[in-house]
């Protein structure tokens, strides 16, 4: 579907869109993951914050410990709403991913 | 005790009267504490009652009255030692004169122990008890070798002074309790195992960096981002579907096949590729016909041991092409430089089917493809492979032309092919032969076909030159036309053979049963005519070392052996079917197959059985299918078979198809053509007996076999 700001109220665009976005769970900003692991570590985010929407403490954690029991020792997580990185990850093991529109979550590995 | 306090005895009243209860502690014997005591056996029976021991006196005691026993001594007790000297006089140097010492020692020693104890609250005590607390804090002060030293020496020195004093009890709590001069502590060091260092480096996991900033307008705007990209495809997609469905498929197909086809196209003609690829379909066919190979080899029947007057075929390969499915093999000719490889031609006998033709070129290494195929407009009906240069292949088809391919070629178009012009027959060419080289070393061939005619082809230059040879006129009398002009009608030839020592002879057979015995330099004449059978001969055959007789065979189901110098056959054999091949064993002068339109396979020894065959057998995989040519390899003891279904069927001949005849020990095995051809004189001498030199000849045809 198309929006044209003709027939909109300016204001109205960004929140209309907003909302509209707002009902795919997520938007995919990058994925570098190894397609095995990708999928299910998409998933996984997705239940973590789901289950975990007022406590981001809790939803990073919880991923943080499935990811290390499913695929490795020592993965990171960081699930917030603003924040800034700088990172050095293993090839191939980085999910970096969008959430319900204002939670951004970076899933990193780094031996 | 009783004894010290018996010092004082002679206060005592002693009772000597009969009354042993007191007695003198002189007189009392020794050991005994208590008067009254019953002595103890084993010691001396002083109680031995007897008049002069009553007062238990010894006998040698002195003997004194009463009132003196009674007398009172009085004894003083002092502490002085009895023992030591009452007045020592010394003398003193400083007085120079002797004088006495005043106090003498009086302590007696009488027992001496040495303890292990000092009272705690000693001055000894204390002072050790400080030693050892001083020696304890320096230790857990330092852990000095050299401190350790020092107490060492420190308490050595201590024990060397304070010899008869021992360790207190107390020293600090938890303090070891420890001998001083018996204590000593031993330790021990056991080996340390030597320790190695070893490290390794690996290579370390692949990093990458990743940074960005988080905040809620950078989330917001790659969600729209996503949100256009969708869009587009979306758009895209609609756009696609509009296209025409076949026209992509068809795009998508042809380049895609293109490609692969040109790479691969390529790949498989290289030359290097091909040599490759040729071996590893031989090594495959191998594979595949492993235990074909295995027999083919090695197979002997050894039922041959137990029937010696027959032999069996065993079938290897069979060689199928599709396209030739159609077609009858109508020849089949080994070459002559490579014993593998052999050429069959096929074409079609049937007057009415007339289509295409084609010749194969097929190796015994591969039996699965022929090697080359050569696809003509006519049907090849013979072929033969020149004896010196393995190459070159002539040919005769049905229509009547003649050709030359060089089957090294890559083209498969012939290099010489006789045109209307040029002298092509104008029947089906039935046989071709290559002959020697010409005197102008041209190469050159014959052909006989129906037309009548044996023509003699050279290869001169770039063409191909003709010469008839011989016309193979018929003894019927010409018919008379109105007007008188005889008209000479040529029979029709279906096969010859030139005699392999003399090479100007050959014989041809013809459809009207007639073998014609020809030479080349006669082209009028026949030299000799035999009638030889009722129908069209198929095939004359020159014995490969005899050189005077030859077979033929012919569709009237009968193969004939004759004798060029005499009219009547030397041997008749009746097959059964009609005959389409017979064909000489290169290794035997008396062996020959032959083979027929059902199907069968005859393989005939005249060494071992004049009139039967030593083998007789199928060798088609379908019935109602006709054998048309068979042929011996020169090196290995196969037959090779070919039908009008166009397989191509190998035989492998048992042993007892290939004996050489038994030789008695001690002579030498006769070899090479002359014993071949003494052998086949001497069954030739039997046959003709000299009796009936006529006769017998004839009933011995009479007596045909089937």
């Amino acid at each position: 579907m198309s929006i044209h700001p003709s027939n909109i109220d300016p204001c109205d665009i960004r929140s209309h869109k907003f909302t509209a976005l707002l009902s795919e769970p997520l938007g995919n900003k990058m994925l570098y993951k190894l397609p095995e692991i990708k999928t299910e570590c998409m998933e996984l985010c997705v239940t973590a914050c789901e289950k975990f929407s007022q406590n981001n403490e809790n939803a990073a954690r919880m991923i943080k410990e499935t990811m290390d029991k499913k695929f490795g020792p020592t993965w990171q997580v960081i699930v917030g709403e603003g924040y800034g990185f700088f990172i050095e990850h293993q090839v191939k093991s980085l999910l970096y991913m969008f959430f319900g529109g204002t939670t951004a979550i970076i899933v990193w590995k780094c031996a | 005790m009783k004894a010290r306090a018996g010092a004082d005895k002679k206060n005592a009243q002693p009772v000597p009267v009969g009354v042993n209860l007191q007695r003198r502690l002189s007189q009392a014997h020794r050991g005994s504490l208590t008067g009254y005591d019953d002595q103890e056996g084993g010691n001396m029976p002083a109680n031995f009652i007897d008049d002069s021991n009553m007062l238990g006196r010894s006998e040698d005691q002195l003997k004194l009255t009463d009132a003196e026993l009674n007398e009172e001594h009085t004894r003083i007790l002092t502490a002085r030692n009895p023992q030591a000297a009452e007045n020592i006089i010394r003398y003193s140097y400083k007085d120079r004169i002797y004088k006495p010492i005043p106090h003498v020692d009086q302590l007696a020693v009488h027992y001496q122990m040495d303890s292990n104890l000092i009272n705690k609250d000693s001055d000894d005590a204390k002072r050790q008890v400080t030693v050892d607390t001083a020696t304890e804090g320096v230790e857990v002060a330092t852990a000095s070798v050299g401190t350790d030293a020092e107490t060492a020496t420190k308490e050595g020195e201590d024990e060397d002074e304070d010899k008869p004093k021992k360790t207190a009890g107390a020293g600090g709590k938890g303090k070891k309790l420890t001998n001083q001069f018996n204590f000593s502590e031993r330790a021990s060091q056991t080996y340390n195992n030597p320790c190695r260092n070893r490290e390794t480096f690996v290579e370390q996991t692949p990093r990458a960096v990743f940074t960005d900033n988080v905040s809620q307008w950078s989330i917001f705007d790659a969600y729209n981002e996503d949100f256009e990209q969708q869009q587009k495809l979306k758009e895209k997609e609609s756009k696609k579907h509009t296209l025409k469905k076949d026209d992509d498929r068809k795009k998508k197909f042809v380049p895609s096949d293109q490609q692969a086809g040109d790479e691969f196209a390529k790949f498989v003609r290289s030359k290097t590729a091909n040599i490759s690829l040729k071996i590893l379909e031989r090594m495959i066919n191998l594979n595949t016909f492993d235990d074909i190979a295995q027999d083919f080899k090695y197979w002997e029947d050894a039922a041959d041991e137990y029937r010696e007057q027959q032999g069996s075929l065993l079938p290897l390969w069979v060689f199928q092409y599709d396209m030739v499915k159609k077609l009858s093999c109508t020849n089949l000719a080994w070459n002559t430089q490579y014993p593998d490889l052999f050429a069959a031609s096929f074409g079609s006998y049937d007057f009415l089917k007339q289509s295409r033709g084609m010749f194969l070129i097929y190796s015994l290494k591969n039996p699965s493809f022929p090697e080359n195929m050569f696809p003509t407009d006519s049907g090849v009906m013979s072929l033969d492979f020149h004896p010196k240069h393995p190459n070159l292949l002539c040919c005769g088809f049905y229509d009547g032309s003649v050709a030359v391919y060089n089957i090294a070629d890559e083209n498969k178009r012939p290099k010489y092919q006789s045109t209307a012009r040029s002298g092509k027959h104008t029947d089906p060419v039935w046989q071709v032969r290559w002959q020697k080289d010409d005197l102008d070393s041209n190469l050159n061939f014959y052909s006989v076909s129906s037309d009548g005619r044996v023509v003699c082809w050279t290869l001169v230059k770039s063409d191909l030159m003709y010469t008839d040879i011989v016309q193979l006129k018929l003894d019927k009398p010409t018919t008379e036309t109105d007007e008188g002009v005889p008209l000479t009608t040529l029979g029709c030839g279906t096969c010859f053979d030139f005699n392999k020592q003399q090479d100007y002879l050959f014989i041809v057979g013809t459809e009207e049963g007639k073998i014609h015995k020809c030479s080349k330099s006669y082209n009028n004449q026949f030299l000799d005519t035999f009638d030889a059978h009722h129908m069209a001969v198929y095939a004359v055959r020159w014995n490969t070392y005899h050189p005077k007789i030859f077979a033929s065979c012919s569709a009237d189901w009968t193969v004939k052996i004759w004798d060029i110098n005499y009219k009547d056959p030397l041997f008749v054999y009746d097959l059964g079917s009609a005959v389409g091949d017979v064909n000489w064993a290169p290794y035997s002068s008396t062996v020959f197959a032959a083979c027929t339109a059902d199907g069968k396979v005859f393989v005939f020894d005249l060494n071992v059985n004049k009139y039967e065959p030593l083998t007789e057998q199928i060798v088609v995989q379908k019935k109602r299918t006709k054998l048309t040519h068979i042929t011996f390899n020169h090196q290995f003891p196969i037959l090779l078979a070919g039908d009008d279904r166009g397989n191509i069927t190998t035989l492998k001949l048992s042993p007892n198809l290939r004996k050489k005849p038994k030789v008695k020990k001690g002579q030498e095995v006769p070899e090479g053509p002359e014993a071949e051809n003494a052998k086949l004189d001497k069954i030739l001498a039997l046959i003709r007996d000299p009796d009936a030199a006529k006769n017998k000849p004839t009933t011995q045809a009479a007596t045909t076999t089937s």
